[in-house]
């Protein structure tokens, strides 16, 4: 039994030195430029992917590794100039989703280079295997564990020792006192980002060996789990990353040994929930810089916590101009809308129509707790599932009225929400982007894995669409939906705007602007924080119960962490906190896969060019930030 | 200026709005619209996780309908197709569904690639009478929805049935390990085997999911070693397949491994090379079949490659709904769907490449090859 549970550890070691590579690529970036670099995951499959074609061409391996890291270092150094340096006076979460961007635009463009198949890589030193217990190493394992310790030593000697190092340091710390010592900021955080490159491409060389085989949807799954071991170590710290990556495979392996293979994502998850909520910091974090608001904070603008504050201190909203439509305006616009069966729409117009409203209601959902209280919220998909499953057994099982069913959908949405999230409120800035994603990962792997309950990826057929209580109204026709959707998306609309322009509102706000002050004038912050959930999770909960008699079928791939990101890519485009631009937002990015279908491949392109464009050229949102 | 919107902010929202809309109710192609041809909707995941496999759908589809139409089309009338690719998310599928629903020209629908997709889209189709052709789901619910859906492959009771007994006729099972993917294929056939094993005296010691990102199964490996199992059962896709098998062998451990239709793709050599051999699977489809040659070469000549087992179950899907249309067409009926819904299900037993399809409940009981993987190739073993 020692014998199992020591190679169980032994396999963990192994993994994790891989995850800890990734999570190097993270710590630097976030460490020198304080952005969570969310295009880590493409860099780490462009260089397995350069690698693999020019060995294909010929090139021997030796020559054809460097040349992949040498240009992946240029593009990362590329990205920071093009899509990051631009975004210095934008909303704090624009970087965020800028580097998600560019994440969307490198899969969806390896895709279509090296089409989507799994292609099998160079791995001279696999055929060397030493078996240690029940478990086995092989050559590459070693070259991993060497690398891996190598470039830790290195970092560490260059950061500590060399001028560079100390300038990347001193920006790391306070990069406006570092202008003024004459070190060139920008250069140096796009050093930083050529150095995540470098890192990133090695990672994905010693993953393409380590597996044998390399595939362009990759960097997601990677990347996951690089943010989770590098947020367990202390995200910005370079001991942390490695020490992280190290626990994290140590859990998973564990996991998959003695709970299930199914579960071995759940439990990783949820160990890095309970450390984040154990310590906030991570393992090797410090918090030096929090009390003054981040390292946002630290640059001489105001301090603030703020989301919708830019890096610089400005907050995007002093020099916008908002546009915010009254709230009779907006239930016009939506009983406009409800004349459109009437006006010969067709069943794809209604289809479409409802899954916007559907989108629509989310935005407004997430829009209160990103964009009003400043959670940044990435895992929103969870309690939009939530709904869903809630209202499809509930209407399997026991036949109730669609009233009954929202509300129950609703509730159970809120409940969860307010549970799940509650760890969240210890958190700040970017962390609190990390803690959601794995909360929504949990959720969406809890969905594929319970069987007994939601069926797993079978999913629940044949959900029938319930009669209204209210006159025993029949609902079963597309129109009927699509009314019962805009009905919903109004008194979601209602809700939301009645809670932003009544002093709960205005609190959240003040607490998404600075939670030190709100709280020292004596606002009980966790008690608002939890409202927001509670009424957040709500919202989601009825899109969720019309996602579910919308589609007769409801399953967990509808709520993975995609799903997640088009809803904060909808508010940011928006404009955060503003209910006009959650809806405006929301209907558009809803639509606009719809309006691209005729170009097919190039659709997942153009989405992320598009939202690329938006945050370079309009980050606080087409209607603006609240 | 705050909680208020100029006239110009309003009319440019409307505008927008309008634009949208516009774009969205934009008519079909008129070649589409008119009655001169055979029009059917094709959709799969062409791109996202499942991009590759509906990729070789469409190649299939594509070079059956360029056939079609050079052999004269159905009745005079060429055959047209109209692709969407929904990305595995059923929310795309239903309204790629609704799309071909109301597009009057769309007689039939062929997709799609996951049972989740198939039965999301198949509600709609359902209610605007449109038969429907998936090339791959074995999901038992799929058919259940009406009377317009039919499937290429067998459902999963049946085949789980069959995997067991080439288990059975090829390995020691005693003691059998069960591997599935998890998805709503690899579950039930995980579920059905063991049952089906457990009944018959084997004992299932390892029975564990491969979840769809996973890649490292040395925790895995370690537990099977442990366990001491005969043979395994490896319900899964074959990339990952490949991953396991190579970490399996090096790991030193030879048991014989039996697996569904799923492994048989010859890129499961390719990527999993040596750790290949000895992989017992089972197949509708196997080019070395001399009665399938024509379909081979013309894949061939056309792909520069071999067609796999999903390139066939595409090509069969739309031979068996153009051969209703063909059916209408020459009694000198008008192709519509229900007609046509009507002639699929009535089609006599129809050889195709994947075997002999007639359809019970849209669903058919067809015979499986038996393939072992010898020397890096696949060579016929019953």
């Amino acid at each position: 039994m020692l014998e199992l549970f020591l190679s169980q550890i032994l396999n963990g070691v192994v993994i994790g030195f891989v995850y800890a590579l990734i999570a190097l690529g993270f710590s630097l970036v976030f460490g020198v430029a304080n952005i969570i670099n969310f295009a880590q995951g493409a860099l780490l499959m462009l260089g397995a992917f350069l690698t693999f074609t020019m060995v294909r061409l010929g090139a021997p391996i030796a020559v054809a590794i460097p040349l992949a890291i040498a240009i992946t270092t240029a593009t990362g150094m590329l990205i920071e100039r093009l899509a990051l340096r631009p975004l210095q006076n934008a909303p704090y979460i624009a970087p965020l989703l800028s580097t998600l961007a560019i994440a969307i635009i490198f899969d969806a463009a390896a895709e279509m280079i090296w089409t989507a198949e799994i292609q099998s890589f160079p791995s001279p030193l696999s055929k060397y295997v030493v078996f240690v217990g029940s478990a086995y190493l092989t050559g590459v394992d070693f070259l991993i564990i060497a690398v891996s310790l190598s470039v830790m030593a290195g970092l560490m000697l260059f950061l500590s020792r060399s001028w560079m190092g100390k300038a990347l340091r001193a920006t790391a710390q306070d990069p406006e006192a570092a202008t003024q010592m004459g070190i060139n900021v920008p250069l140096m955080r796009q050093f930083s980002f050529g150095l995540a490159g470098a890192l990133g491409a090695l990672a994905g060389v010693l993953i393409g060996m380590y597996y044998m085989s390399v595939f362009p949807q990759m960097g997601i799954p990677y990347g996951l789990k690089g943010f989770a071991a590098a947020l367990l170590g202390g995200l910005s710290s370079i001991p942390g990353a490695i020490v992280g990556g190290i626990l994290l495979g140590i859990f998973e392996s564990l996991a998959s040994g003695y709970v299930g293979e199914g579960w071995r994502d759940v439990i990783a998850f949820s160990v890095l929930l309970l450390v984040l909520i154990v310590r906030p910091h991570g393992l090797f974090g410090n918090k030096s810089l929090d009390a003054l608001g981040g390292a946002s904070g630290a640059t001489g603008g105001i301090p603030t916590t703020s989301v919708v504050a830019s890096m610089a201190g400005a907050t995007g909203r002093t020099k916008q101009r908002l546009i915010e439509a009254p709230l009779l305006v907006l239930l016009g616009v939506i009983a406009l809308f409800a004349l459109l069966p009437a006006l010969g729409g067709s069943n794809y117009l209604l289809q479409v129509g409802t899954q916007a409203a559907i989108y629509a209601v989310l935005a407004v959902s997430l829009t209160l707790l990103t964009g009003s209280a400043g959670i940044i919220s990435i895992g929103h998909a969870a309690f939009f599932g939530v709904g869903a499953y809630a209202a499809a057994l509930a209407g399997r099982n026991w036949g109730i009225p669609a009233e009954a069913a929202f509300l129950l959908a609703g509730v159970a949405a809120a409940v969860f929400a307010a549970v799940l999230y509650w760890p969240t409120i210890r958190l700040s800035g970017h962390t609190v982007g990390l803690a959601t994603l794995a909360i929504g990962q949990i959720v969406y792997l809890v969905c594929l894995n319970w069987v007994d309950v939601t069926r797993g990826p079978m999913g629940i057929p044949g959900v029938q669409r319930p009669s209204l209580l209210l006159g025993g109204i029949d609902m079963k026709s597309l129109a009927a939906q699509y009314w019962q959707a805009l009905v919903v998306l109004a008194i979601a609309v209602t809700i939301a705007f009645a809670m932003l322009n009544s002093p709960i509102g205005r609190t959240w706000r003040a607490i998404r602007e600075d939670r030190l002050a709100a709280r020292a004038s004596g606002v009980p912050v966790s008690r608002y924080l939890t409202l927001v959930f509670l009424v957040s999770g709500f919202l989601a909960g009825l899109a969720g119960a019309q996602f579910a008699f919308l589609q007769n079928f409801v399953s967990p791939e509808s709520f993975m962490i995609d799903t997640s990101i088009v809803l904060i890519s909808m508010i940011v485009l928006g404009g955060l906190g503003n209910i006009t631009g959650a809806l405006v937002g929301g209907v558009l990015l809803a639509l606009l896969p719809e309006v691209l279908r005729e170009f097919a491949q190039y659709r997942m392109l153009a989405y992320g060019a598009i939202l690329l464009l938006l945050l370079r050229f309009r980050p606080q949102g087409l209607a603006g930030t609240r | 200026m705050k909680r208020r919107m100029n006239w110009l902010g309003r009319a440019g929202l409307a505008l927008v709005a309008a634009g949208l809309l516009q774009g969205l109710a934009a008519p079909a192609p008129a070649l589409a619209q008119s009655q001169d041809s055979v029009t059917f909707g094709f959709f799969a995941p062409l791109t996202g996780r499942f991009g590759a496999n509906g990729e070789r759908f469409k190649e299939a589809v594509n070079l059956f309908v360029e056939q079609t139409n050079a052999a004269g089309g159905i009745g005079g009338k060429p055959l047209v197709v109209l692709t969407e690719d929904d990305r595995g998310e059923p929310m795309q599928a239903t309204a790629i569904a609704q799309k071909f629903s109301e597009n009057p020209a769309v007689v039939a629908a062929i997709g799609s690639f996951t049972s989740g997709n198939s039965i999301a889209a198949g509600e709609i189709f359902a209610a605007a009478g449109v038969p429907q052709v998936s090339p791959s789901s074995s999901h038992p619910d799929y058919t259940k929805i009406s009377k317009y859906q039919f499937r290429i492959p067998n459902t999963q009771d049946t085949m789980s049935l069959k995997y067991v007994s080439a288990l059975k006729d090829n390995a020691p099972h005693k003691r059998v390990a069960i591997i599935y993917f998890q998805d709503d294929w690899g579950i039930f056939v995980g579920n059905a085997t063991k049952a089906a094993l457990e009944k018959d005296g084997s004992e299932v010691p390892v029975f564990e999911a491969m979840l769809p990102d996973a890649r490292d199964f040395r925790p895995l490996v370690t537990k099977l070693r442990q366990a001491n199992v005969d043979s395994i059962l490896l319900a899964s896709h074959y990339g990952p397949s490949a991953t396991f098998l190579q970490q399996l062998r090096q790991a030193g451990l030879e048991q014989t491994v039996v697996g569904p239709e799923t492994l048989y793709n010859p890129e499961l050599i390719t990527l999993a090379g040596d750790a290949a051999n000895g992989v017992i699977t089972t197949t509708y489809f196997f080019p070395g079949d001399p009665t399938k040659v024509a379909f081979v070469d013309a894949y061939k000549a056309k792909y520069g490659r071999d067609p796999d087992l999903w390139a066939a179950y595409a090509y069969d899907a739309i031979a068996i709904a153009t051969a209703g249309a063909k059916a209408l067409a020459d009694a000198g009926k008008p192709v519509t769907r229900d007609a046509l819904r009507d002639a699929i299900a009535d089609l006599p037993a129809y050889d195709g490449v994947t075997g002999v399809t007639k359809f019970v409940n849209g669903t058919p009981a067809k015979d499986l090859t038996i393939l072992k993987i010898k020397d890096g190739a696949y060579t016929l073993l019953q």
